[in-house]
């Protein structure tokens, strides 16, 4: 739990780092804080440096007028012991490291040297004055000097304290500014980056199609700021964008809902036009009392079994027919029976009707078809077993059996129209009614 | 235990020594409580002077030695008074200032004390009181007059220094003084300083402190030749300064008695020699014999004289040797057997006729003078 919460503070930070506001805010505080650190330890190192060289300097003065009165007795007392004592007690600060008690003449009554302290500093040579050699007059109860005290002064160790507070002040400064700069960054980046960081990546998430566009709430003590101001305005925008998105959406769905209605109800109409028209083309090609096709029907097929035979070589015949003793059944039986009779007729032939051939209600009790074959004879053949069907007929209220009389007109090479067929199949038809009637008779004997 | 080996220690010394007591009655008990060392120096003289003095006077005597230490010279006087046995007497000595409240604890013990060659400060007898009045047994003190010789030395020094610059009318002295703070040292100066007053030749272009130290007063002397400077005269606290002093000049190519003059303290073997070869003025001395004088002094008080009526503080003169020293006192100094001297002769009981004492240097000579007859 600790390691995921580490991990999690890492990711933290180095999302944090990797923001190019907050890189270009922690160089610009750096150099600022740096500049003006180093500037400040500058004059703390300066004014320092003054006060530190001006209690050097009171201090040896205190420790020589002090001493001087005691090097004065030894000198007026000759006494080498206490001029020794003196000098050790002078040469005992760091800044002294040597110590001659003279007397008047070469002598010297006591002298004390220590090793002299180095100094680690470069160009360190002029600070605190340097090494100097200060020589004071000893004066007992009168004007007249009677010996000296000199001092060897050498500030090294002095340098090197005062050295070591630079160095102090410069780490503190270069630390402060480094302590400030984070400081500032986590704070910026508390209060500024996270929430723009957010806001930014909850505007590049949002859907504004989506329903209830809603922004988690900030913490509480931020309710107040510009940022809180921001995503609250860019809330309401996102919120308004998505309610008018909304209708525009349902605006769209209408309009989609009406086109898809008009569409239908065309299609239905067209197919009732349609209908009505195929009824309509039906009923222009059908005769309506036997539903075969009518004479109309006949002569438009009829073109295209003369086109055929002239492109293909397809030979074909026209079978003319018409019932025997109609007018009778008519007259004594009614036009009711007469009707039906014709229904009967028409009905059978449909049944046994091959696909190619086409029969239909040439007017009255005339019929009239179209039947593909090879020769004169299958043409017989065919009427011959359209007069059977008929023969076969067996109709209620009618007291004698149905006939029919057929013409047979084969196509020849000679034949431009229909009309020269039908006229050919209608008088082969005269001759079969003139032969005795329920007989066929074709065109070869013409 | 510690007792009888005194005890024993003393009867040896009687059987030594040549003169029997001459009194038949108990002999008087006397605790002396001596700072110094008992093989050498000043305070050995005291002491021997003061055992042939008790000797000769029926005194039974006990030395406590506290080689120049001042805590070891209190413990000894601690001793001494709260001993069981209690003494008829006790001699302190003032060293360091140390003996004020061993003055005031012998006299409420009940002992008669008496302060040998430095007594109490005025001060300290401020503090703890008189003798007689606010200590009524501490009997007084017996102390040597250091400002007369002092004084006496000065002049002699003097003197023999004009004696060998007759030309000129400004002569230098250097003063090496023992120390700046014991009473002795200080009244010395003091004379000194009363000779100076009627010197107006002499100049004192130094006055030295060199701790009673011969070696001290030899490097200072050297000190002072070699900043290239002359003196004329020097005073010296005692005969070991004198003969440093005499030894860095001698160092320098100076000779003492010739180049300049030198006056010396105590009498001691060395400075007699040196008197008789001219090089030193004088040695002035005697003191050592305190122990002798107070020897008299407590016998006679014991056998009812009234030493002390008068002052409470007795002084006894010093006495300055010159060349020639006469051959008996010198042959005395240089085997130092006080036995030769008859203290009895100092003794106001063994002469009533007396009203004072007189311990001076001719006096000193007549003494061993009958001494020296019988023994020759």
């Amino acid at each position: 739990m600790p390691t995921e919460r580490l991990r999690r503070l890492g990711r933290g930070i180095r999302t944090a780092l990797g923001s190019r506001l907050a890189r270009r805010q922690v160089r610009l505080v750096l150099i600022v804080a740096l500049g003006v650190g180093w500037l400040l330890s500058a004059l703390q190192i300066a004014v320092d440096y003054r006060a530190y060289r001006d209690s050097l300097t009171t201090q040896l003065d205190q420790l020589v007028t002090t001493t001087l009165s005691t090097a004065a007795a030894a000198a007026w007392q000759l006494d080498g012991q206490l001029a020794r004592v003196v000098c050790e007690g002078l040469t005992a600060h760091p800044a002294i490291d040597g110590c001659v008690l003279r007397l008047p003449g070469p002598l010297s009554l006591g002298e004390t040297r220590v090793e002299p302290a180095t100094t680690w500093l470069p160009l360190s040579d002029g600070l605190f004055g340097g090494r100097q050699r200060r020589e004071l007059p000893l004066r007992h109860e009168g004007p007249k000097a009677i010996g000296r005290l000199a001092l060897d002064l050498n500030p090294a160790s002095a340098v090197n304290d005062f050295s070591r507070r630079v160095l102090t002040h410069l780490l503190t400064g270069t630390l402060r500014a480094l302590v400030l700069a984070l400081v500032l960054f986590a704070v910026f980046h508390v209060l500024t980056l996270r929430p723009i960081t957010r806001l930014s990546r909850f505007l590049s998430d949002a859907d504004p199609g989506a329903a209830g566009v809603e922004l988690t709430r900030p913490a509480r003590h931020r309710h107040d700021d510009e940022i809180r101001s921001l995503e609250t305005a860019t809330l309401g925008l996102m919120q308004t964008v998505s309610r008018q998105m909304a209708d525009l959406k349902a605006a769209k769905r209408d309009l989609e809902h009406t086109n898809r209605h008009l569409e239908d109800r065309i299609r239905a109409r067209t197919r009732e036009l349609e209908q009505a028209m195929r009824v309509m083309r039906d009923r222009a090609y059908t005769d309506p009392l036997t539903g075969l096709a009518n004479r109309r029907a006949f002569f438009e097929a009829a073109a295209d079994y003369l086109a055929r035979w002239r492109r293909d070589g397809e030979a074909f015949a026209v079978v003319l027919a018409d019932l025997d003793e109609f007018k009778a059944i008519n007259d004594r039986l009614g036009h009711d029976l007469g009707d039906r009779a014709l229904q009967a007729v028409a009905d059978g032939w449909r049944r046994t009707c091959r696909q190619d051939d086409c029969i239909a209600r040439f007017g009255g009790e005339e019929f009239i078809g179209l039947f593909r074959v090879d020769d004169r004879d299958q043409a017989r053949e065919v009427a011959e077993r359209l007069r059977r069907e008929v023969a076969a007929l067996r109709l209620e209220d009618l007291p004698w059996s149905l006939t029919v009389s057929l013409g047979v007109a084969l196509v020849g090479p000679g034949d431009e129209a229909i009309d020269g067929l039908v006229t050919r199949a209608d008088q082969a038809l005269y001759r079969a009614k003139r032969g005795g009637r329920n007989r066929v008779e074709d065109d070869a004997a013409g | 235990m510690r007792a009888k080996l005194r005890l024993l220690a003393c009867l040896l010394c009687l059987g030594l020594s040549g003169p029997a007591p001459a009194d038949p009655a108990p002999p008087i008990h006397v605790r002396f409580v001596n700072p110094g060392f008992a093989a050498e120096g000043f305070w050995r003289g005291v002491s021997d002077t003061m055992r042939a003095a008790a000797d000769q006077l029926g005194i039974r005597l006990e030395i406590s030695h506290a080689d120049r230490q001042w805590p070891r010279m209190r413990a000894n006087a601690r001793a001494a008074i709260d001993a069981a046995e209690r003494p008829d007497y006790l001699i302190l000595v003032n060293e360091h200032r140390q003996a004020a409240d061993l003055v005031a604890a012998a006299d409420a013990r009940g002992i008669p004390t008496l302060l040998l060659l430095s007594t109490l400060t005025p001060a300290q007898e401020a503090r703890v009181g008189r003798p007689g009045r606010e200590l009524p047994h501490w009997l007084g003190s017996l102390t040597p007059d250091n400002a007369r010789a002092g004084r006496e030395m000065a002049t002699a020094l003097f003197a023999a220094a004009r004696e060998l610059a007759p030309e000129r009318d400004r002569l230098t002295l250097i003063t090496l003084a023992g120390d700046a703070a014991t009473p002795a040292s200080t009244r010395r100066l003091a004379g000194l300083d009363q000779a100076l007053a009627t010197a107006p030749d002499i100049e004192e272009v130094r006055r030295l402190t060199v701790d009673w130290s011969r070696e001290k007063a030899y490097r200072r002397i050297d000190a002072w030749l070699r900043t290239g400077r002359r003196f004329d005269a020097v005073w010296a606290a005692n005969d070991p300064i004198a003969l440093g002093a005499m030894a860095a000049a001698e160092a320098h190519g100076l000779v003492p008695g010739r180049d300049f003059a030198v006056v010396g303290m105590n009498w001691s073997a060395a400075a007699l020699t040196h008197l008789r070869d001219g090089t030193l003025v004088m040695t002035h001395g005697g003191h050592f014999l305190a122990g002798a004088w107070a020897m008299v002094l407590l016998h006679d008080l014991h056998h009812g004289i009234p030493a002390i009526a008068g002052s409470r503080h007795l002084r006894f003169p010093m006495a300055g040797l010159t060349a020639p020293v006469p051959p008996r006192l010198r042959a005395l100094l240089a085997d130092r057997d006080w036995s030769r001297l008859d203290f009895r002769a100092f003794s106001r009981h063994h002469h009533p006729e007396r009203t004072g004492y007189d311990f001076s240097l001719p006096a000193l000579l007549a003494a061993l003078d009958e001494e020296s007859g019988h023994a020759d």
